[in-house]
C-alpha cells in the first residue's frame, strides 16, 4: 500500500501543454458530454412531469406540470421493489462467481507455453465459446438438467465463465513487468501466492473495470430472466422492466377483452415507465464514479517500484 | 549427468511447477464443458426440420436446406451487404473514437473535469434502444426537431435523416457511436494507467511536445490492449445492432438498412422454423470465428503478439 | 327489436336444457371420483399482479379455483407465469425446449407449430362428448367461426377463446370538435371525408394560429387497421390483407385495383401534406402522441383505441371530443369492413395430457359463470362491484385458468347501455357487464372525464367504437375474410418476402418516390414471388 500511497504524489500525466490547446480539448469534450447527458435529462423529465404532458410528448428536457406521483407509485410498487433486490443480489453473486473464473483462467493464461504445456489449446478452448453457442434450446435443456432452473445460478452459471473477459485480463497480466514473477519464483513462491499477493494488486485498474462491465452485464440482461424464472416474482429488475417498454402490438389489439384493453391503457403511462426506468439506471450510473478511483495513472508502476 | 537425464529431470521440475496452474484452469473448463460445449449439440438444429418433440436426434436431416432457405431468397444479397456495411463502418468508429476520447481524456488535467465527463459520456450506454430511439425521432424531425432547426439557422433545407436511404447507415454510425464510445472508453483508460509515468518525465526532460508524448509514449502504451480489441472487433463484422435497427428503421429504408437480424427476425415472424434461425446464427459464428482468426495471425504475423 | 336476442337465445337454451337426456348419457359437469392434477401456465397483467402482491396464493386459491377442486375434483397447478408482455415470447420457448404443461393458452401461429409438431392433443370426440349445451350454443352463436379456426384438417386442435369477430371492424376516429369548430358536416362520401382532411390540414383547426395539424395520421408499418391505411382503403373496397372471391374463386385483396385507387389518394394527400409526411418513420407511440397532442383530425382504428390513445386525448384536452365514425365508400355504395377468425387466442391440450376431457370441463364451466349471457352467470365469479380495488382482491373473472366469451359480449354490452340511457330500460341493469358500463358512463355524463373510455368504448350512440359496430351490424356493412385458416406452406416460405415487397412499393407509391404505376409491377412480381402459389393453396383448402 506503501507504493500506491507514493504514486499519488508523483506527476501523473502529459506535462508542457499550452492554454490554447488545453481549453479545446476540455470545450471539444465536453460538449460530447452534453450531448450524452440528453437521453437521461429527458427520462428524468418525463419521471416528474403529469401524465397528460408526457402522454402529449410536451416533455422535452423540463418536467411539465410537476409531478412525484410516479416515484410514490414505483417505490411502492412490491414488483419493482422485488426485481430491484434479486438484480442487487444477482450483481453481487455474479460478480463473485464471474471475476472467480476470470483470475483462475486468465493468470494460467498469462503464461507463455513454456511455462505452460497447452496453453494455445486451453485458450483457444475457452476463445471458441465467445464465437459459438448451441442457441436458446439447449440452453434451457442443460439449465433444467442441472437443476438451477428458476433460481439465481441458472441465470449466473451457463456464462460462469466469460471468455471476452479472460482474454481481456490475460493481456493486461502479459503486460507486467517479468522480473516480477522471476524474482518471486527465487523466493521460492507458489503460483497461487503470487496471483494472489503480486498480480491482483498491480492490477487493480483493469479489474475494475472487468468488475465494471461484469456487473454492467448482469445488471442489463433480461431474455435469461424471462426464460429461465417461472415467475415474475423471481424476475430480475430488467426482464420486469421490459414490459413496460414492449412495443404494442396492434395487429391483436382489437380482439382484446374489455378487461385487457383497461391494462393496456394502465401500462402505458410513460411517466411511470420513465420513473422506474431512472431509478433502474441509477445504481450502474452511481458504479463508474465509484470506480474511477481506482484508475489512478501511476498506481502500477508506482507500487512495482516503490 | 547426461545431458538427457537433465533434459527428463528439468521437464518433470517443469511439470511439477505447472500443476497449480492446472489446477487454476480446472473448475472453468468443467464449467465451460458443461455449459458451453455440451449445448453445442443444438448447432445440428441448422441442418434439420427441428421437431421439439423429436429433439436434436430424432428430427427429420435436411442437409443444407436451410441454409439454401436463407440464400435463396430475392433480398438476401443486399441483406448481406447492408450488415457488412454498417458492421465496417461501426467497427472502425467503434475503435476510434474511444481511443481518441481516451487519450484526449487524459490531456485533461483537471481530474474532476476528466471524471465529470467520463461519467457523461458513459450514461448512454444505459438507456435502451426504444428510448432513445423515441428521443431521436424527435431531434432528427424535419419539421419539428432540433437539428431542422440548426439547419435553418443556416438557411439550409432540413434533411430526413431517418427517411434517407443514402444516410440511414451513418445515422446508425453516429448514434451508436453516440450511445457506446463512452462506454468503450473505459477499457483504454485502464490501459493508460498501465504506462510508467516516469516515461513522460524523461519526454518532458527531452523537451518533447504533447503530441509527441501521445505519439511515443500514450498510444505505443496502449497499442497491446489496441490491437487486441481490434481483433476481438472483427467478429462483429456480421452484428451490425439488432437492438438499434429494429427501433429506427422504417420500409423506407430497408434497401439500405435492412440488416441480417432483422431480416432472420422478420422470417422468425412468419415462419417459426428453429432451423433457419439456428443455421443464421450458425453461419454468422462461422463468419466471426474466421475474421478474428484472421486477425490473430496478421497480430502475430506482423506484430509478433499472440492476442490470446 | 334490442331485447329480441336474449329471448331468442334464452329459448334456445331452455330447449338445450333437455339435451342431455335425449343425447347420451355422458353428464359433461361430473365430478371425477380420483383428482385430477391439471399444469398449466398464465398471463399476468399488471392489475393481476398487484393482487397477488397482496396475496401470494390467489393464483390457486380462489373461487375458481376453489371450484374446480370441491365441484370436479380437478386439481389445476401453474408450472410458469410470465407477465401479459412477455408471455408470448416465454410460450415460444416453452414450445422449443418441448417443456409444456398441460393445457395453455398460445395465439394462432403457436397452436399451428403445435399442431405441426404434434404437440396438441385432438379434441374432436372430448369436446364432442363434454361440451354443455350452453358451450356448444355459444359455439353456434360464434357461428363455429372460433372452431374452425381450431380446426387442422378436419380435427379440433384446441378451444378457441373466443372474442367475437365484430371487434375486428375498422372506423375512422375523428376529432368531432375540430368539424364542429370548422363547420363542417360529418363526412358521408369519399369526396367529403377528403375535403374534411383537407380542412383539418389547411383551417387551422384547432385555432392556434399555426399550421401545425395534419389531416390524417398513420404509421410507418401501415398496412392496419389501428393507425393505418384501412379505414381508408376499405370504404373503397380494397381488403389489403384479406381474400375476396371473384368470379367463383378467391383472390388476395392486395393486388386488386380497389387497392390502387386507396394508394393513389394517399399520394396524393401526402403529397398536399395532408397525411403527416413524416409518418414514414413513425411507430404507434409516436402516433399515439400526436393524437393526444391535438395534432391530427383522423385515424384508422378499431374499438380499442377509446381505452388508449383516446383516454390520455381526453386528459390532455378536456375539449377534444373524439368520435367513431363509419367509414365511408366513393360509389354512393354501402362501404364495408372485413371480419377475420372470431378468436386470437387458444387453449391446446398437451398431447401427453390423459385427462383432456378436464379441460373441457373447465372451459364449460367458464361459460356457465361469467359471459354476459350465461343462464347460472354468478358475479361473484366475475367480480364484486363494490370491493375497494385498493384493498380487495377483486376481477375475480381473471382467476379462471380457461377464458372464453359470448361472441358478441362487446356489442350485447353496448345495446344494453344503449337501451337503459334511450329507452330507460332499467332491466339492462339486470346483467352484471351491461351495469359495470352503465355506471362507467354515468359518472362520465356526471362529469368524471377520466371514465371517457368507457364512455367512448361501450357509450349510448352510434359514436363510441361499439357503437359504430353496431351500426355497421345493423347496416349490413361486414364483409367475411373468405379465408381464415392457418397459413399455408407457401405463405410461410414467400410471405416474408411479399410482406416486405408490398410494404416498400406501397411506402415509395405514397411518398411519390415512385409513379402509380408501379402498382401493375407489384402485381406482376407478387405473382411471380409466391404469390401465385398460395393463392393456389388457399382455393385447394376453400374446397
Amino acid at each position: 500500500m506503501a507504493g500506491i500511497q507514493e504514486s499519488r504524489r508523483k506527476p501523473s500525466g502529459i506535462r508542457n501543454t499550452s492554454r490554447l490547446a488545453d481549453a479545446g480539448i476540455i470545450a471539444a469534450m465536453s460538449l460530447a458530454g452534453l450531448l450524452c447527458l440528453l437521453p437521461i435529462v429527458n427520462v428524468l423529465a418525463l419521471s416528474f412531469s403529469s401524465s397528460a404532458a408526457a402522454a402529449a410528448g410536451r416533455v422535452k428536457l423540463w418536467p411539465v406540470d410537476f409531478s412525484l406521483e410516479s416515484y410514490k407509485y414505483a417505490l411502492t410498487k412490491p414488483q419493482f421493489l422485488r426485481s430491484f433486490a434479486i438484480s442487487v443480489k444477482r450483481v453481487g453473486l455474479g460478480l463473485a462467481v464471474n471475476m472467480a473464473c476470470t483470475v483462475l483462467a486468465a493468470y494460467p493464461l498469462s503464461k507463455s507455453s513454456r511455462e505452460l504445456t497447452g496453453r494455445g489449446v486451453y485458450a483457444w478452448f475457452f476463445f471458441f465459446t465467445m464465437i459459438f453457442s448451441g442457441g436458446l434450446i439447449p440452453w434451457y435443456t442443460v439449465v433444467k438438467q442441472t437443476g438451477i432452473m428458476n433460481t439465481l445460478w441458472g441465470v449466473i452459471l451457463p456464462g460462469a465463465v466469460p471468455a471476452y473477459h479472460v482474454i481481456i485480463l490475460l493481456n493486461f497480466f502479459r503486460q507486467l513487468p517479468r522480473e516480477l514473477g522471476e524474482a518471486a519464483v527465487m523466493d521460492g513462491a507458489g503460483e497461487f501466492y503470487m496471483m494472489v499477493r503480486l498480480y491482483l494488486p498491480l492490477s487493480v485498474p483493469s479489474l475494475a473495470t472487468l468488475a465494471l462491465f461484469t456487473a454492467v452485464g448482469h445488471w442489463n440482461s433480461w431474455f435469461d430472466g424471462l426464460v429461465l424464472m417461472t415467475s415474475p416474482d423471481n424476475y430480475p429488475l430488467q426482464t420486469y422492466l421490459r414490459n413496460l417498454i414492449v412495443v404494442k402490438n396492434l395487429q391483436t389489439m382489437q380482439t382484446a377483452t374489455q378487461a385487457e384493453l383497461r391494462e393496456m391503457a394502465r401500462i402505458s403511462d410513460r411517466t411511470l415507465r420513465a420513473s422506474q426506468i431512472f431509478i433502474a439506471a441509477l445504481p450502474v450510473l452511481a458504479l463508474y464514479p465509484y470506480l474511477q478511483k481506482y484508475f489512478m495513472k501511476g498506481l502500477v508502476m508506482g507500487s512495482v517500484k516503490g | 549427468m547426461t545431458s538427457v537425464q537433465t533434459i527428463k529431470k528439468r521437464k518433470h521440475v517443469r511439470f511439477r511447477r505447472q500443476i497449480p496452474l492446472h489446477l487454476m484452469l480446472a473448475p472453468c473448463v468443467a464449467l465451460v464443458l458443461v455449459y458451453a460445449y455440451y449445448p453445442m449439440i443444438g448447432v445440428v438444429i441448422a441442418f434439420q426440420r427441428y421437431n421439439p418433440r423429436l429433439g436434436f436426434f430424432g428430427s427429420k436431416w435436411m442437409g443444407l436446406e436451410n441454409f439454401r432457405y436463407l440464400m435463396n431468397l430475392p433480398n438476401t444479397p443486399s441483406v448481406i451487404f447492408n450488415t457488412v456495411f454498417i458492421s465496417f463502418m461501426k467497427i472502425a468508429a467503434g475503435l476510434a473514437v474511444p481511443i481518441v476520447y481516451a487519450v484526449l481524456l487524459d490531456l485533461i488535467h483537471h481530474s474532476g473535469l476528466k471524471r465529470a465527463i467520463q461519467t457523461l459520456l458513459y450514461i448512454p450506454y444505459f438507456m435502451s434502444w426504444v428510448i432513445l430511439g423515441g428521443i431521436l425521432l424527435d431531434l432528427l424531425s424535419p419539421s419539428t426537431g432540433l437539428l431542422a432547426e440548426l439547419w435553418r439557422l443556416f438557411g439550409a433545407e432540413p434533411i430526413f435523416f431517418l427517411a434517407n436511404p443514402r444516410l440511414f447507415p451513418y445515422v446508425l454510425v453516429v448514434t451508436d457511436i453516440w450511445k457506446t464510445a463512452g462506454y468503450g472508453t473505459i477499457i483504454y483508460l485502464a490501459s493508460i494507467t498501465a504506462i510508467d509515468p516516469s516515461l513522460y518525465e524523461a519526454a518532458i526532460v527531452d523537451g518533447a511536445n504533447r503530441m509527441k508524448q501521445v505519439w511515443h509514449i500514450t498510444l505505443p502504451g496502449m497499442a497491446p490492449i489496441i490491437v487486441l480489441m481490434m481483433t476481438l472487433s472483427l467478429g462483429n463484422v456480421l452484428n451490425a445492432g439488432f437492438e438499434q435497427v429494429v427501433t429506427l428503421y422504417s420500409p423506407i429504408v430497408y434497401s439500405t438498412g435492412d440488416i441480417i437480424d432483422t431480416f432472420v427476425y422478420r422470417i422468425g415472424l412468419i415462419n417459426n422454423q428453429f432451423g433457419v434461425a439456428t443455421a443464421a446464427g450458425l453461419f454468422k459464428s462461422l463468419i466471426s470465428f474466421v475474421f478474428i482468426a484472421m486477425g490473430y495471425s496478421l497480430a502475430y504475423r506482423f506484430a509478433d503478439y499472440t492476442v490470446f | 327489436m334490442k331485447k329480441l336476442l336474449p329471448i331468442v337465445l334464452a329459448a334456445a337454451l331452455a330447449l338445450g336444457a333437455f339435451m342431455p337426456m335425449l343425447a347420451e348419457a355422458t353428464d359433461p359437469m361430473a365430478k371425477y371420483a380420483e383428482t385430477v392434477k391439471l399444469t398449466t401456465a398464465k398471463s399476468i397483467g399488471d392489475s393481476l399482479q398487484s393482487f397477488i402482491d397482496k396475496k401470494p396464493d390467489v393464483l390457486t386459491d380462489n373461487i375458481w379455483f376453489n371450484d374446480y377442486r370441491n365441484l370436479f375434483n380437478i386439481d389445476v397447478a401453474y408450472s410458469w407465469t410470465a407477465p401479459s408482455a412477455q408471455y408470448r415470447e416465454k410460450m415460444n420457448t416453452q414450445i422449443a425446449a418441448n417443456d409444456l404443461p398441460d393445457f395453455f393458452q398460445v395465439d394462432a401461429s403457436q397452436l399451428k407449430m403445435l399442431v405441426e409438431y404434434g404437440a396438441a392433443a385432438d379434441l374432436t370426440d372430448v369436446f364432442a362428448k363434454y361440451a354443455s349445451p350452453f358451450t356448444n350454443e355459444m359455439m353456434e352463436a360464434d357461428m363455429r367461426v372460433g372452431l374452425g379456426q381450431s380446426t387442422f384438417g378436419g380435427k379440433l386442435m384446441a378451444l378457441p377463446s373466443v372474442g367475437g369477430n365484430r371487434d375486428g371492424s375498422v372506423f375512422w376516429w375523428i376529432r368531432y370538435d375540430w368539424l364542429e369548430k370548422l363547420e363542417l358536416k360529418e363526412p358521408e362520401t369519399f369526396g367529403e371525408m377528403l375535403e374534411t382532411l383537407y380542412a383539418f390540414t389547411n383551417n387551422d383547426p384547432d385555432g392556434n394560429g399555426k399550421d401545425d395539424t395534419v389531416g390524417l395520421g398513420m404509421v410507418k408499418e401501415f398496412i392496419t387497421d389501428t393507425f393505418g391505411i384501412n379505414a381508408l382503403s376499405e370504404g373503397l373496397g380494397a381488403y389489403i390483407t384479406g381474400w375476396v372471391g371473384k368470379d367463383g374463386a378467391v383472390e388476395a385483396g392486395t393486388i386488386q385495383p380497389e387497392v390502387k385507387k386507396a394508394l393513389e389518394t394517399l399520394a396524393k394527400l401526402y403529397a398536399d401534406g395532408v397525411l403527416d409526411r413524416e409518418f414514414i418513420v413513425k411507430d404507434s407511440s409516436k402516433v399515439a402522441e400526436e393524437v393526444v397532442s391535438g395534432k391530427i383530425g383522423m385515424f384508422s382504428g378499431g374499438h380499442a383505441q377509446a381505452f388508449w390513445p383516446l383516454q390520455d386525448a381526453k386528459n390532455a384536452n378536456l375539449d377534444s371530443n373524439w368520435r367513431a365514425i363509419s367509414i365511408v365508400s366513393d360509389n354512393g355504395e354501402k362501404p364495408k369492413t372485413m371480419l377475420d377468425g372470431s378468436a386470437s387466442n387458444f387453449y391446446a391440450v398437451n398431447v401427453d395430457c390423459e385427462d383432456p376431457e378436464a379441460v373441457v370441463k373447465l372451459y364449460n364451466y367458464y361459460y356457465a359463470k361469467d359471459p354476459a349471457l350465461s343462464p347460472d352467470f354468478d358475479f361473484h365469479y366475475h367480480g364484486r362491484l363494490d370491493a375497494d380495488p385498493e384493498s380487495e382482491i377483486t376481477e375475480y373473472y381473471n382467476w379462471a385458468a380457461i377464458a372464453s366469451w359470448y361472441p358478441m359480449q362487446n356489442l350485447f354490452i353496448h345495446r344494453g347501455v344503449d337501451s337503459y340511457f334511450n329507452d330507460g330500460d332499467e332491466s339492462a341493469l339486470e346483467n352484471y357487464w351491461i351495469m359495470d358500463n352503465i355506471n362507467g358512463n354515468q359518472k362520465y355524463m356526471d362529469g368524471d372525464t377520466s371514465y371517457w373510455s368507457t364512455f367512448g368504448w361501450s357509450g349510448p350512440s352510434d359514436y363510441s367504437g361499439e357503437g359504430r359496430i353496431d351500426y355497421y351490424d345493423k347496416n349490413g356493412m361486414f364483409i367475411q375474410n373468405a379465408y381464415i385458416g392457418a397459413a399455408t406452406d407457401s405463405m410461410t416460405l414467400y410471405n416474408v418476402t411479399l410482406e416486405q415487397l408490398r410494404l416498400e412499393t406501397f411506402t415509395k407509391i405514397i411518398t411519390g418516390e415512385s409513379s402509380i404505376d408501379e402498382f401493375d409491377n407489384y402485381i406482376a412480381q407478387w405473382k411471380k414471388l409466391g404469390g401465385d402459389t398460395i393463392t393456389q393453396e388457399v382455393n385447394d383448402a376453400l374446397k
